[in-house]
């Protein structure tokens, strides 16, 4: 899965949890010196928080029409087969 | 009904005998120009009729102006509540899986492509969205609704579409039977009712059994009205799944005006999605819900935009447990749904006015968020491939 997916879903994840952790901790790193290694870290913790997100979320099941449309062309179906 | 592929077979060589007539006789007689004239004024019920209206439009607008007399007005209303709450995921569906699912079958794709020539996509595409928020408006059976006088100018159209495709030469009877015949009705009424519920699984969408019954009753009344003979469209969720299955897997292939038509649709939706950047998107979107083979078979074409689309319906479970848990969650995606649904509409429609406040009216009037019907899931049945 792609970085910005991830992100966003571990953001949103995030979310649920509480706004309110976040902000604390929020407030806490203005007071802090090394705010890169930080990002990195929480861009990081995102990443890995959306992948779960995304895996306890994921659908399991195949599209309707394309379970059809197998069956279909397995049987020959074609244009004009009317 | 029940239905075998024999019963299917004779829905083939019938039509719509009352509009049809209707449109026939407004031929012989020349009347086609004054009632399109007349008509364009009348777009609400209880408005009179303008003079000079030929008499046989007279009969047909009196005999078709009533729901079928068995509406029941609960389900209906529950079905509004349905689609209030979907109604960003129920336009997607309908979108992106509903149109390009029209196009698989090619005698359908064969008869939109004759029909309409090249801006057939976002007229048809607009006019359909119109039509289901004239159907979703509270009040759509009633005087002043836009919803009836929209149904029998449809099912004119199509009557008129009959004539032409016979006179014309351009269809072949012998093979293809009666032009948009019942069971091509019938079966576009699976692609706008239980088709688009499959959509909304596939999209993530958490539904109650009883919003997905009620959704797809709305659409039972709402073809009947269009055209389809009493006691012929499946009766429950468990009849249609049986005749879409067989009615897809029956005729659903490749076709080149499919493919074109197809390629028209994405064109249209670049348009409407801002920038280009995200454009490969749409094809995405549509090669997830349609799945693979249909999608190669409409010559939908392939994008990395398919592994991050893949991704969708898992982001929407993680929205939706924001909007569940949190009150400016929920606000926020609300408001979200709201742009996405008016923005798809208005560019759809070319600035032409949509009447999109409904939702908004309903909740106002009875006082509703109705989240809770989420907790008992509905998921749509299995196919049902014919023995």
């Amino acid at each position: 899965m792609s970085d910005p997916v991830l992100i966003a879903a571990g953001a949103a994840d995030l979310v649920v949890e509480g706004v309110g952790t976040a902000l604390r901790r929020a407030g806490a790193l203005l007071g802090r010196s090394d705010l890169a290694a930080l990002a990195r870290d929480g861009r990081e913790e995102l990443r890995q928080r959306g992948s779960l997100a995304l895996r306890r979320h994921a659908p399991t099941t195949e599209s309707h029409l394309e379970l059809l449309a197998r069956r279909a062309a397995s049987r020959g179906s074609g244009p004009g087969d009317v | 009904m029940h239905h075998t592929p024999e019963s299917m077979s004779a829905l083939r060589r019938v039509g719509d005998e009352l509009a049809d007539a209707t449109v026939e006789t407004l031929f012989e007689r020349g009347e086609v120009g004054r009632f399109n004239t007349l008509m364009r004024y009348v777009s609400t019920v209880g408005q009179e009729l303008p003079e000079g209206l030929p008499d046989v439009a007279h009969e047909y607008l009196r005999a078709t102006a009533a729901p079928p007399s068995w509406v029941d007005w609960g389900e209906m209303e529950r079905a509004r509540l349905f689609f209030i709450d979907n109604n960003v995921h129920v336009s997607t569906a309908l979108a992106f899986s509903a149109m390009p699912a029209c196009y698989v079958i090619p005698h359908v794709a064969r008869l939109l492509s004759a029909t309409h020539g090249l801006e057939y996509p976002s007229r048809r595409m607009a006019e359909t969205g119109q039509f289901t928020v004239y159907l979703m408006q509270p009040d759509a059976f009633e005087a002043g609704s836009r919803f009836v006088p929209a149904v029998q100018k449809v099912r004119l159209l199509h009557a008129s579409i009959r004539y032409h495709m016979r006179r014309e030469g351009l269809w072949d009877e012998e093979a293809l039977g009666t032009p948009i015949c019942q069971e091509d009705m019938i079966g576009g009424l699976m692609i706008f009712s239980i088709q688009v519920l499959d959509a909304l699984h596939r999209l993530g969408v958490h539904m109650s059994a009883e919003g997905a019954a009620s959704y797809f009753y709305a659409w039972r009344v709402v073809g009947e009205m269009l055209g389809i003979s009493p006691g012929q469209a499946p009766a429950d969720l468990e009849e249609a799944r049986l005749f879409s299955d067989q009615y897809m897997t029956r005729y659903m292939g490749p076709s080149e005006e499919g493919a074109r038509l197809t390629r028209q649709l994405i064109d249209l939706y670049e348009e409407v999605v801002p920038g280009t950047l995200l454009d490969p998107a749409v094809a995405a979107l549509i090669r997830y819900l349609v799945g693979d083979t249909c999608a190669d078979w409409l010559q939908v074409p392939r994008s990395a935009w398919d592994t991050a689309v893949k991704a969708s319906p898992a982001l929407l479970g993680v929205l939706e447990t924001v909007e569940d848990r949190s009150p400016l969650g929920a606000w926020a995606l609300d408001r979200l749904g709201h742009l996405t649904t008016h923005l798809e509409l208005s560019s759809l429609t070319r600035g032409r006015v949509m009447q999109y406040a409904v939702p908004e009216q309903l909740r106002k009037e009875y006082g509703l968020t109705s989240t809770g019907s989420r907790s008992h899931r509905w998921v749509p049945p299995p196919p049902a491939f014919p023995s």
